[in-house]
């Protein structure tokens, strides 16, 4: 229970009253202006780094090529099992040129069961339509 | 004694063995809030990962113990309070870090790296509402603490209460995880209120492939440059690029997966849990964590309308004109406030991704407020 006595005696009532004389302390405006100064400083040198990365890249790669990355890349994905992703933009391109209105698919899905159930009616029908007959067993 | 004076004192010594004795109308009301927490996750979708363990703990932490038994997170010696500890020595969230960095693909920020700006403006929020707190009355340290709520980061708010004001952990955990809830409720109505409908309709060039290398490259390099300027952001830091290391260089693809998987819900099963527990009544509801959760949403309103308003400045002197709907995903509520772009942008123009674009400043604003909070501890811890 010490701990929770320590957490009581912590909530003083000192929260009543705006006090303004924090703010040009050490610990106001001055540590608010370079706590901002050291954020945008940094990040400022991660962007020139990344800036200069493709150039650091360059040299890299002409003294340690990247054939073995090549190698290893990841093969770029088939959009859909079965098609060429050529396939697919040109299906693509061809609903995008037949639309010529901005559109958005907003959802697709496989076809259920209970989406074929009017082909799976007309075959449960073809399937009893023949009476199967015991062998004659005369 | 009759049979009946002896069944009254026995009910009596019962009824003080049980929760009922203790019960306040504080634990009620905390239990309802529990209770909402739970119905957001789950009906709503904010953020349920966090809002179930959350509100379930803070259901857990309402049921007062029974004197001499140690049951909650503030009785010394409690199985809460040593699930609590990993909270109170901030241990679990450079852990959630690593997992952050596993799961994070810096390549959008790579291919584009004037956004990482918007994440360094976001954290406006952070040290403005840390002046606020000072006038409010809070002292420095606590000031710190809840300013870094702004940043809109859930771990990075526990690590830094915990260092500088554990007396407000509980207040602040629960205020950084509800604004990170309510991203999506939040910073639409700013967004849209801050830009015109011209502005939300631009389009931005798609982003460039970024090698391997590259990819490798920058979590060491851009560790060094981070805790160079601000040591303090050292554990958290280190942990996001260790983890995005473990991602990025491929030969490690079982650890990196541990860490975005098994180890990160773990953790934020034990972090959610048990700052919910941390809430009971007696100690959570009191004027500062009033106080607190009000700061918080100010400084959270005032994150997401600063990385809008630089980017919409930044768009005076570029030539490639930035959407300003991505600075909003300056705060680094990752990746929800980039989603939320994404949505806002979509609800003006369907054929317009900014997803990927809104990426780069909100991992940026990972780095952004990890680098603030390093910033706020190293100056005020003494």
């Amino acid at each position: 229970m010490t701990y929770a006595v320590w957490a009581v005696a912590s909530l003083e009532p000192r929260l009543a009253q705006l006090v303004w004389e924090p703010l040009f302390e050490d610990h106001g405006f001055p540590l608010a202006i370079m706590g901002l100064f050291v954020v945008f400083a940094a990040l400022i040198l991660v962007r020139i780094f990344i800036g200069t990365l493709p150039r650091i890249i360059a040299v890299l790669d002409r003294f340690f090529p990247t054939a073995a990355e090549a190698a290893t890349e990841a093969p770029a994905p088939q959009a859909a099992e079965g098609l060429s992703e050529e396939i697919v933009v040109v299906i693509a391109t061809a609903v995008a040129m037949t639309l010529r209105v901005p559109h958005r698919i907003v959802h697709t899905r496989e076809l259920s069961a209970e989406d074929l159930s009017w082909t799976l009616e007309g075959r449960r029908q073809h399937h009893i339509s023949h009476r199967i007959h015991p062998r004659d067993s005369r | 004694m009759n049979t009946l004076d002896y069944l009254g004192t026995k009910a009596g010594q019962l009824y003080q063995t049980t929760a009922f004795a203790e019960f306040q109308i504080g634990n009620v009301v905390m239990i309802l809030i529990g209770m909402l927490f739970i119905f957001l996750a789950i009906s709503k979708h904010y953020e349920p990962l966090l809002l179930v363990p959350i509100g379930f703990g803070v259901i857990v932490g309402n049921i007062p113990s029974v004197a001499g038994m140690g049951l909650s997170v503030y009785d010394e010696g409690s199985v809460l309070r040593y699930l609590y500890l990993g909270v109170e020595k901030g241990v679990y969230p450079p852990l959630i870090f690593l997992g952050i960095g596993a799961m994070t693909d810096f390549s959008t920020m790579l291919s584009n790296p004037r956004l990482v700006l918007l994440g360094a403006a976001a954290q406006v929020g952070v040290f403005l509402t840390f002046l606020g707190a000072l006038v409010l009355g809070f002292t420095p340290q606590e000031a710190g603490a809840i300013g870094i709520i702004g940043g809109a980061d859930g771990p990075t708010a526990i690590f830094l209460s915990s260092r500088l004001a554990p007396n407000l952990l509980g207040a602040i955990a629960i205020a950084a995880y509800s604004y990170m809830a309510l991203v999506p409720v939040i910073q639409p109505p700013i967004m849209v209120l801050l830009t015109t409908r011209k502005e939300r309709l631009m389009r931005m060039k798609p982003p460039r492939h970024v090698s391997r290398r590259e990819r490798i490259i920058f979590p060491i390099a851009a560790f060094l440059i981070c805790t160079a300027l601000a040591p303090g952001a050292l554990v958290l830091i280190g942990m996001l690029f260790f983890g995005n290391l473990l991602k990025e260089c491929t030969v490690t693809e079982r650890l990196a997966n541990t860490a975005r998987n098994g180890m990160i819900d773990v953790v934020t099963i034990l972090l959610g849990f048990s700052v919910g527990c941390s809430t009971n009544a007696r100690f959570f509801l009191t004027k500062q964590s009033i106080l607190i959760f009000a700061l918080g949403a100010i400084s959270f309103a005032i994150a997401t309308a600063s990385g809008i308003l630089f980017a919409k400045l930044m768009n005076l002197f570029v030539t490639e004109k930035i959407n300003p709907l991505i600075g909003a995903a300056g705060v680094s509520a990752v990746p929800d406030s980039a989603r939320v772009v994404h949505m806002v942008g979509l609800k003006e123009d369907p054929q317009n991704f900014l997803i990927m674009h809104a990426m780069a400043p909100n991992v940026a604003g990972v780095l952004g407020s990890a680098i603030a909070a390093g910033v706020l501890w190293s100056q005020l811890a003494n």
